[in-house]
């Protein structure tokens, strides 16, 4: 094997913008290290200037993987690896050491140009160790991608995938799509565009209905999304897949019935009090919302003479919906503050009596009742189907990313989530084309796989189960040898499995066991 | 390799200019104004479908009202969502697909959708004209000024500070002082809705400051464990229903919510800022004095949308934002998209999603699919 080559890159930018450490002295100290082929200050390596100048470095340099001393990895990891291979290296063989937030940006001048020379020395040291990880590079096969869900939220997802050129199949778990609560809509023009919706967007997709999502297996970009329908079960490729399961968010009788500002009209109500879902309810929210204003405003136009009543802590009117918490305050709804549970009198219920902080102990006659709560139903068998996580209110959970929104654990699934802002439409719309446009990201560029992920030695493996139990992400499985092996497409590096191990088969790609040992050594053998 | 073809596919979009009647192909470029989280995400996620575009900006740095705000992870994230920007504006910096003008003001726009003519004005007096397919607007909002509700005491005491001075100098220094005695405070009170939902300056509610006070405060407990903080506000409306204040506070030992808006800010004893409030269920007014108090501005239009809008031929709605209309990311002119806080007030993630949802919108009209 020959000697392994280093080429130590600093980022004349690496100590910030105040120059806190001279990145030359830096350089130096690199260039002086074991095994480093040659280390040099490259000016501004994310300007298109730079990017060329550390092109053409590495190629000079004779270096088969490289340290860069910039900033951080997690914004210009894309940059540092573009540059790794258009000089020939693999795209991993780059280290990315962040100095300036991890130096410069927290230490006094002398301190920070120190710890910057032993986090390039650890660098290079861990380089040196370095192998070629397991890689492919994501080839969407399918520009189809299948959003599952019955209601709104699905068509809007839909739509926006549409708007990109991109195919899509709607698959419904029942025969029709169901219909959005009115008190979702703020006005007759929010009704129409939500209702257009309804009726054009499945025109364009392909609508599978009554499909039941058994499992989803393969890679982003190639998903096969397995489910069962009334002409049996089918298998399909997908290059992305949108979860957007209905959120329930109907006002509902005390049996349960939804119930719109006419039906309460129609049951001859006169006094209609709408209490929050709490701590019984799908969200725990014990807000008053702009849909019980919706609602409320909506009864009063039919039925001038009713009276209604919103009970909850707080009042939920985030931005603009301010307007409608007034309109609906000035046509003469009453609001209470609720302190604690309101508990309800009477059977069937006629009156409610709760804490309202202002007033006391207070009692309130109504003859109908209704709760305003979200639930996002169905959400159980579409986790276990997806192998999803959910929170502990039943929503799917994505990855809470800020920088990766709707991105779930499986990669190439994405979800809606619902439980944001005033859940009006606007949020309903807001969602469905972030994780939209995050699913025609993935079918449009380019996505690699592998890198720093675990890999199995089959011959040491004792198929002990003990990774494939604990990997947050369902990555292990034992494989046809009855051995346990990583699917390179889940794996998120995390490490979790590889202590557990009893055999100590598990290897850690870019972070191996010798590396991290090299690692500790230069901070250990540091002089003082 | 690009695993899928990115040339604009068949089909191609032909729109027709109202003015010539002539066919035009889309010009495949996006123009996006304003530089903070909103703009910076619409261009990195167009960036990633394959779509140039050119962000410009009117002040000399990237990240817009964003990238002046500090960390509120003392010892750990409390996601307050602040960092988003200046990662951002990493990202867009390695984008090869991205280019950047800082220091521009838009002139004009001509054309229609598909085919504009942006006329922008860089610093030295130098115009040029640009030709874009889409433009997308990202123009943000600004903080109140403090000084319109004289009552609350700001200006007056140097201990009433508001929101954006404890951002930056928790940005700056890192640290969460006195400013009459750069000491850590003993006492301090978060006063909300300041400017906000009040029908005499922004009659809205500005959906940032529930969340960024919230953050804040778990920061002042991270640096000063023993200092004893008071919220007052009116609703607590935090945008993820997850986020649970009350849990928060219910475990801290001297945190208090008290539900009222305070009338009046004045120097007491020692010239501490004392704070005048009805507490709730409770007729009388209390006075009480603390070490200091921050003012949660809200977020109003900037004093420059107005020529904007002229300038690009778009509306404004009823409070000076720019106006939307079919949904909240269309502007009333074909072809200009609006994003984040530039159509009403928002926090940093709502900013950010709206960026993506332009690009889309940006994106199917260059495409010809919508
Ligand atoms: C004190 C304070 C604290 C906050 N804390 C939080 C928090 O903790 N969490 C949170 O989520 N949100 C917080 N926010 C809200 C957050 O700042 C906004 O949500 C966010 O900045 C909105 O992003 P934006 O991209 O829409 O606009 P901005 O960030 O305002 O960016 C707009 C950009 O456009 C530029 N621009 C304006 N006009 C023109 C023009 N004519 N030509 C060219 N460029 C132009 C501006 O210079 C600016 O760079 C806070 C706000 C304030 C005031
Ligand atoms: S933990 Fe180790 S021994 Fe057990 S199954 Fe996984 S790889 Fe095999
Ligand atoms: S490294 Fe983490 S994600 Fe990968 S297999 Fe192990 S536990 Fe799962
Ligand atoms: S800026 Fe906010 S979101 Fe970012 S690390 Fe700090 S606390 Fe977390
Ligand atoms: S978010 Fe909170 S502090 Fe800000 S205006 Fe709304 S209610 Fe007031």
């Amino acid at each position: 094997m020959s000697q392994a080559k280093v080429a130590v890159i600093i980022c004349s930018w690496a100590a910030g913008e105040d120059m806190v450490f001279d990145p030359k002295a830096l350089a130096d100290h690199a260039a002086a290290l074991p095994g480093v082929a040659r280390a040099g200050v490259v000016h501004r390596i994310c300007t298109e200037p730079g990017e060329e100048e550390a092109v053409a470095f590495l190629k000079e340099s004779g270096a088969d993987r490289s340290v860069v001393a910039a900033c951080s990895p997690r914004t210009k990891g894309a940059l540092h690896a573009r540059i790794a291979e258009r000089a020939g290296l693999d795209r991993f063989a780059i280290e990315a050491v962040d100095v300036r937030e991890g130096a410069a940006y927290v230490h006094a001048p002398g301190p920070a140009l120190e710890k910057a020379k032993t986090s390039v020395a650890m660098a290079v040291e861990k380089m040196m160790l370095w192998a070629p990880p397991p890689q492919r590079i994501l080839e969407p096969s399918s520009r189809r991608v299948a959003v599952v869900g019955d209601g709104l939220s699905a068509v809007l997802a839909a739509r926006e995938l549409l708007d990109q050129g991109l195919e899509v199949d709607m698959l419904l778990s029942e025969e029709h799509l169901w219909k959005p609560p009115r008190c979702l809509f703020i006005d007759d023009s929010e009704a129409g565009r939500a209702m257009r919706a309804m009726a054009s967007v499945p025109e364009r997709a392909r609508v599978l209905r009554s499909r039941a999502v058994r499992c989803c297996d393969g890679e982003p970009g190639r998903l096969e999304l397995v489910t069962e329908g009334p002409g049996g079960p089918s298998v399909e490729t997908y290059g992305a897949v949108v979860l957007a399961p209905e959120p329930d968010l109907e006002l509902r009788d005390l049996r349960g019935e939804a119930v719109s500002a006419a039906d309460a009209q129609g049951r001859g109500a006169r006094s209609v009090i709408v209490l929050p879902g709490g701590k019984s309810s799908g969200t725990g929210c014990s807000c008053i919302t702009p849909r019980g204003m919706v609602f409320a405003l909506e009864a009063l136009r039919l039925y001038p003479d009713m009276r209604l009543s919103l009970l909850g802590r707080e009042v939920r009117a985030l931005g603009g919906m301010e307007s409608l918490q007034r309109q609906a305050q000035s046509a003469g709804v009453m609001f209470y503050r609720l302190d604690g549970e309101p508990v309800l009198e009477g059977s069937p219920p006629s009156k409610v009596s709760f804490l309202d902080p202002l007033l006391g102990r207070t009692e309130l006659e109504a003859d109908l009742f209704l709760v305003d709560s979200v639930s996002v139903p169905r959400a159980e068998r579409l986790a276990r189907a997806f192998g999803l996580p959910q929170d502990e209110k039943g929503e799917l959970l994505s990855i809470e990313s800020r920088l990766r929104p709707g991105e779930t654990v499986r990669a190439g699934v994405f979800a809606c989530r619902h439980r944001v802002g005033n859940m009006v439409l606007e949020d309903l719309e807001r969602e469905a084309a972030t994780v939209a446009a995050r699913a025609g990201e993935l079918l449009r560029g380019e996505t690699v796989l592998g890198g720093m992920v675990a890999e199995v030695d089959q011959e040491r493996c004792s198929a002990c189960l003990s990774c494939v139990r604990i990997c947050p992400y369902s990555a292990p499985r034992i494989g046809a040898r009855g051995k346990a092996e990583v699917l390179l497409e889940r794996c998120q590096g995390c490490g979790a499995c590889a202590p557990l191990c009893p055999s100590q088969a598990i290897k850690m790609h870019l972070c191996s066991d010798a590396q991290l040992d090299a690692q500790i050594g230069i901070v250990t053998r540091r002089p003082s | 390799m690009r695993a899928l073809d990115r040339a604009a596919p068949e089909g191609q979009a032909a729109t027709l200019d109202p003015r010539s009647t002539v066919r035009t192909v889309p010009v495949r470029k996006v123009a996006i104004i304003g530089s903070g989280v909103a703009g910076l995400t619409a261009a990195l996620s167009l960036a990633e479908r394959g779509v140039p575009s050119l962000v410009l900006e009117r002040e000399r740095s990237l990240g817009g009202l964003c990238a002046q705000l500090g960390c509120k992870g003392v010892d750990r994230c409390v996601r307050c969502d602040s960092c988003l920007a200046r990662d951002k504006v990493d990202m867009v910096k390695a984008s090869p697909s991205i280019e950047r003008r800082r220091g521009v003001e838009v002139v004009s726009l001509e054309g229609g959708a598909g085919d504009l003519r942006l006329l922008v004005q860089g610093s030295s007096s130098h115009r040029e004209v640009l030709q874009v397919g889409a433009v997308i607007c990202a123009t943000g909002a600004e903080p109140f000024d403090p000084s319109l509700e004289r009552r609350l005491g700001h200006g007056e005491m140097r201990d009433v500070v508001t929101s954006l001075e404890l951002e930056r100098s928790l940005a700056s220094s890192g640290s969460i002082l006195v400013p009459s005695t750069g000491m850590a405070p003993s006492t301090l009170a978060f006063v909300q809705c300041v400017g906000s939902r009040d029908a005499r300056f922004a009659p809205y509610c500005s959906a940032y400051c529930c969340k960024s006070s919230f953050k804040l405060a778990q920061a002042v407990r991270a640096k000063h464990p023993s200092c004893r903080i008071s919220f007052l506000f009116m609703d607590l409306r935090l945008h993820d229903p997850r986020e649970n204040i009350r849990l928060w506070a219910s475990g801290q030992e001297g945190v208090e919510l008290v539900r009222s808006r305070p009338s009046e800010i004045c120097a007491g004893e020692g010239g501490k800022p004392t704070v005048r409030f009805a507490a709730e269920g409770d007729a009388a007014l209390e006075e009480r004095a603390f070490d200091m108090v921050v003012l949660a501005l809200a977020l109003v239009p900037s004093p420059g949308a107005k020529d904007l809008a002229r300038s690009l031929g778009v509306g404004l709605d009823d409070f000076g934002f720019m106006r939307s209309q079919g949904d909240a990311w269309t502007s009333t002119r074909p072809g200009v998209f609006l994003a984040g806080s530039c159509s009403g007030p928002k926090d940093i993630v709502a900013s950010a999603k709206d960026g993506s949802a332009a690009a889309t919108r940006a994106l199917a009209l260059l495409e010809g699919f919508r």
